[in-house]
C-alpha cells in the first residue's frame, strides 16, 4: 500500500518534467521537409515598420534584429521561438503560397502546456491565412490547462505568416 | 480589600503589563507592518528584480564570485562568464546552459562563441540572432576565430567551419588558416565592476525582505524570537481587548 503511494506520489512529482522535451532538432526537420536538400538560408531584419508590426503582434519586442529562413519556389520554414510562460517554445513553420501547410513544435521546454504538440491541435492551423488585420483567418481551439502555450504558438504562426509575406515583397 | 479595590489592582496590573509590552515590542511590530506591507505588493515594487549590492549583507548571505571566471576580448570588447551568467563587458546577457569559449568583432557586430550556439549582438549589445545546429553551426564548438580571408570560423570536434560573410551558412574548411581567440585576463577594473554586478544578482530585495519579516534573516534564534514577538503581539490585541471591557464594565456600573 505504502509502494503504491510512493510510486504515485513519485509520478506527480515526475509528471511536469515529462512533458519538456526536443521531439525533433530542427535541422532534422529542414532535412525532412526539403527531402536532404536544404536550401542556403537567408535571413530577414526586423527593423522600421517590420519590426513595429512584430512587436504588434508578439504583443511584445522581438528577442533579436534578424530572422532565418529556408526557402525554395514553393515553399519556406521558418523556425521561431516563444515563451509560453517562462521558457521559450520552438516551433517550425512551413508556408506554401500564403498558407501554412504545417506546424510541428520541435522544442518544448516549459513544464506544462505540451499538449499544443499533439496533431490534433497543430492541425487546426493547415491552410491559415493572415488577415489584413494581421491575424489568423480561422479561430482557434484552446486546450485546458496550455492556455499560454496555445497563445504564444498562435502568435508564432501570424509571425511566420506576416514575415513570409514581407519575404516575398523583397 | 473590598472586590472593587482587587479589580481595580488586576485592571490596573493588566494595563501595566500592556503597556510594557507595547513598548518593547514597537519597534519590531513597526518593521514587521513595513515589510509585510512591502511584501504584498512584490509585483509592483518589482522587488523580486530588485538585487542587493551591499557588501554586508552579501557577506552575510555567504554569496561570492564562482571560482573561474572565464574572460575574451576582441576589439577591446570583453566578454566574460561568471558561472553560468555571460557579460558583455558590464551589461547582463543573462544565463547560458553552455561555455563560453570566445568572442570575434566581425563587420560591425560582436560575435560571442558559446560550446553549443553562436550569440550575435551589435555594438550597442542588442541581440541580432542565435545561430545553433539548425544554421550550420557543429554541435560542439571549441574556438571562434578570423581566418586569413577575414571569415568567421569556429573549431569543432568535427573539424574547422568557415561561414559566408553573412553568416549565413557555413561549410566545413579542414586547411582554413585561422587565429583563434584565447581567453584573457579580465581587466582588475571590469572584474572588480562585475564582482559586485554578479554578487548582487544573487540575492534580491524580496528575499531580504522575507527573512527580515520572518526573522531569518538573524538565523534560527531570530525565526524563534519573531515568534515571541507575534505571540506578544496576540496578547496585546487580547489585553486590549480585555481592558476596554473591563473599563466598559466599569463605566456602566457608575452610572447605575
Amino acid at each position: 500500500m505504502y509502494k503504491l503511494l510512493f510510486i504515485l506520489i513519485m509520478f506527480t512529482i515526475a509528471l511536469p518534467g515529462w512533458s519538456r522535451g526536443t521531439y525533433q532538432e530542427p535541422a532534422d526537420f529542414l532535412l525532412e521537409i526539403f527531402q536532404q536538400k536544404v536550401p542556403k538560408a537567408k535571413v530577414i531584419w526586423l527593423s522600421g515598420e517590420v519590426r513595429d508590426k512584430a512587436t504588434e503582434i508578439l504583443t511584445h519586442k522581438p528577442r533579436s534584429l534578424r530572422v532565418r529562413y529556408w526557402a525554395n519556389n514553393e515553399k519556406s520554414i521558418w523556425v521561431l521561438d516563444e515563451i509560453g510562460k517562462t521558457e521559450p517554445i520552438t516551433v517550425g513553420f512551413v508556408i506554401s503560397d500564403n498558407k501554412i501547410t504545417r506546424v510541428k513544435v520541435l522544442i518544448f521546454r516549459e513544464s506544462r502546456g505540451s499538449e499544443i504538440r499533439h496533431n490534433f491541435f497543430t492541425r487546426q492551423f493547415n491552410n491559415a491565412k493572415l488577415t489584413q488585420q494581421n491575424k489568423l483567418d480561422r479561430h482557434i481551439d484552446g486546450i485546458t490547462g496550455a492556455t499560454l502555450s496555445v497563445r504564444a504558438l498562435t502568435r508564432l504562426s501570424r509571425l511566420a505568416l506576416y514575415l513570409n509575406q514581407q519575404r516575398l515583397k523583397k | 480589600m473590598t472586590r472593587h479595590k482587587r479589580h481595580t489592582i488586576k485592571l490596573k496590573s493588566m494595563y501595566q503589563w500592556h503597556r510594557y509590552i507595547g513598548i518593547t515590542i514597537a519597534f519590531f511590530v513597526i518593521i514587521l507592518s513595513i515589510t509585510g506591507i512591502l511584501l504584498n505588493h512584490t509585483t509592483e515594487f518589482k522587488l523580486s528584480t530588485r538585487h542587493i549590492k551591499n557588501e554586508a549583507l552579501l557577506k552575510h548571505y555567504g554569496i561570492r564570485a564562482p571560482d573561474n571566471v572565464r574572460s575574451h576580448v576582441s576589439n577591446n570588447i570583453w566578454v566574460s562568464q561568471w558561472g553560468s551568467r555571460l557579460y558583455l563587458d558590464k551589461k547582463d546577457l543573462g544565463e547560458i546552459n553552455s561555455q563560453l569559449i570566445g568572442i570575434m568583432y566581425y563587420k560591425e557586430m560582436i560575435v560571442i562563441g558559446l560550446s553549443d550556439n553562436l550569440l550575435l549582438y551589435t555594438a550597442d549589445g542588442e541581440l541580432i540572432e542565435k545561430l545553433s545546429s539548425e544554421g550550420g553551426i557543429p554541435p560542439v564548438v571549441t574556438a571562434i576565430g578570423i581566418t586569413d580571408n577575414h571569415l568567421l570560423a569556429v573549431n569543432s570536434t568535427q573539424g574547422t567551419y568557415v561561414a559566408d560573410i553573412d553568416l549565413t551558412s557555413w561549410h566545413k574548411e579542414p586547411q582554413a588558416k585561422t587565429i583563434w581567440n584565447s581567453p584573457e585576463n579580465l581587466p582588475k577594473p571590469l572584474h572588480d565592476i562585475l564582482l559586485i554586478e554578479y554578487r548582487g544578482k544573487g540575492l534580491n530585495m524580496e528575499r531580504v525582505l522575507l527573512d527580515i519579516h520572518s526573522g531569518r534573516l538573524l538565523g534560527t534564534g531570530g525565526v524563534y524570537f519573531m515568534d515571541v514577538v507575534a505571540l506578544l503581539l496576540i496578547f496585546l490585541a487580547c489585553s486590549g481587548l480585555w481592558i476596554w471591557t473591563m473599563r466598559l464594565i466599569k463605566q456602566s456600573r457608575h452610572k447605575t
